[in-house]
């Protein structure tokens, strides 16, 4: 804990967050595809970059919603609604189905210390492994709902043309 | 040997969070919050000695510290956002180099030596902290602090798993995992596994979305569905175990009792409706929890 506080201090999430806004891509759906891939591996590692205050709300939502505002002008309501939905949500994914990946994880050690209270024997390495391919599937899954919502955005801009 | 000394660094981590804290005048709460901490390093450093009852008493002292809300985050020194812009500039990438010195050693060690992943990242966090500190030229007392900064932000929850751990074999012990189990076995039949999974992922959710917390709810289904249900038919228990935990999470994106994760972003978001950031979550987490159910079946047997 000390050495990640004291990189805190000398900006390691300032470091983050510049590196994430060189990104230039064209659609919210897009910027929050990247984010979902930075954000998993980050809980995978146990990096606290991210958090629905520090990251979402100042950073990852107004590029997403710039780069909307780029491409249509004008956004209705309704998209500016669903953007920062999915804005919020890709941080809850990232989080949850990362971070068993990092072997001393909170959720792998009540793994193995409930297990091993039922007397099954099983090791931090055997279920930080296992929790690897749902955390692959949910990238997967998440960018396909972020194409959806990329469509639905634009399909909504076309009908009110 | 080795996991035991890093507990006993652990602990003097958490002895230097008791210190600062009892020093920090402006902490209305700061003895009980030093006790807190201190036997917390207490129940580290010497736990291997102990005898099970003097850490049993131990930990009900601190049960009793918090819930008496005697525990407090103290004051610290903050550094301003400039001082953090300006020296993120200055270090670079380079500021990254420790935090993946943690992850390739606990992986290094946690998959080529006997030693275990958790040594492997006790050792990483030694390493990544000497390299940490000639990349910043930051000095040893700055660490401390920071290190109390962290602990004492994340605080209590940081030995949240281990008491819920206790917790299930507790119910396991009182015999309620037994009465889970005899209710959902009037419903399914024992050792089918393809129910056995149906059960053992849908409890997880819904408990989770009942208590808003995967964790408490893992402690209790496992006793009572995942143990009858599905481990005792032979599933490989890491396997089921870690996707049992992840089905519970699905759980979490589909209730408003998880309000940091659903409510507080939409208020921070400033959205329309309160409920947005769980209508937007709903075919993610159906989806997912389906493809948990499958993933079990073919991988864990």
């Amino acid at each position: 804990m000390p050495i990640i506080g004291l990189l805190e201090r000398y900006g390691l999430k300032q470091r983050a967050a510049e590196l994430i806004g060189k990104v230039k891509a064209a659609t919210s759906g897009k910027i929050l595809s990247i984010y979902m891939v930075i954000r998993t591996i980050a809980a995978a590692l146990s990096l606290r970059i991210g958090g629905h205050v520090e990251f979402i709300r100042p950073l990852i939502y107004p590029m997403a919603e710039g780069a909307d505002k780029n491409k249509f002008e004008e956004l209705p309501e309704e998209a500016v609604e669903d953007i920062k939905g999915m804005s919020a949500s890709v941080e809850n994914y990232a989080n949850f189905y990362g971070q068993n990946v990092f072997i001393a994880a909170g959720g792998v050690l009540l793994i193995v210390g409930t297990l091993g209270e039922l007397g099954i024997e099983v090791t931090e390495k055997q279920v930080s492994n296992a929790s690897i391919p749902i955390a692959v599937i949910a990238i997967i899954l998440v960018i396909i709902q972020l194409r959806l919502h990329d469509k639905k955005i634009s399909n909504m801009i076309n009908k009110n043309k | 040997m080795a996991l035991e000394i890093l507990y006993i660094l652990a602990g003097l981590v958490a002895m230097v969070a008791a210190v600062l804290s009892f020093k920090d005048r402006s902490l209305k709460t700061r003895y009980g919050t030093a006790l807190f901490w201190a036997i917390l390093s207490i129940t580290f450093v010497f736990g291997k000695i102990l005898s099970p009852t003097i850490v049993g008493i131990l930990v009900l002292i601190m049960g009793i510290l918090t819930a008496t809300k005697q525990v407090k985050i103290g004051t610290f020194k903050q550094t301003s956002e400039e001082f953090k812009l300006e020296k993120s500039k200055l270090i670079g990438n380079k500021l990254f180099i420790p935090v993946l010195s943690i992850a390739v050693f606990a992986f290094g060690i946690g998959q080529f030596t006997s030693l275990g992943g958790l040594v492997g990242m006790g050792v990483g966090a030694v390493i990544g902290t000497i390299a940490g500190l000639f990349i910043t030229k930051a000095s040893a007392g700055e660490t401390l602090e920071e290190g109390n900064r962290l602990i004492q932000q994340v605080g209590p929850f940081a030995i949240l798993p281990q008491l819920l751990a206790a917790l299930g074999a507790l119910f396991n012990a009182a015999g309620v995992g037994e009465v889970i189990a005899n209710g959902i076995s009037n419903v399914i039949p024992t050792g089918n596994i393809v129910f056995g999974v149906i059960a053992y992922c849908v409890g997880m959710a819904v408990f989770t979305m009942i208590m808003g917390n995967a964790f408490a709810a893992f402690a209790v289904i496992t006793a009572g569905i995942g143990l009858p249900f599905v481990f005792n038919q032979g599933a490989n228990p890491a396997i089921a175990g870690a996707l049992a935990l992840t089905a519970g999470y699905c759980g979490t994106l589909l209730t408003p009792m998880a309000a940091n994760f659903n409510i507080v972003p939409a208020a921070v978001l400033e959205m329309k409706d309160k409920y947005k950031v769980i209508k937007t979550q709903a075919p993610l987490a159906i989806t997912l929890l389906v493809i948990h159910i499958i993933l079990m079946l073919v991988w864990a047997f």
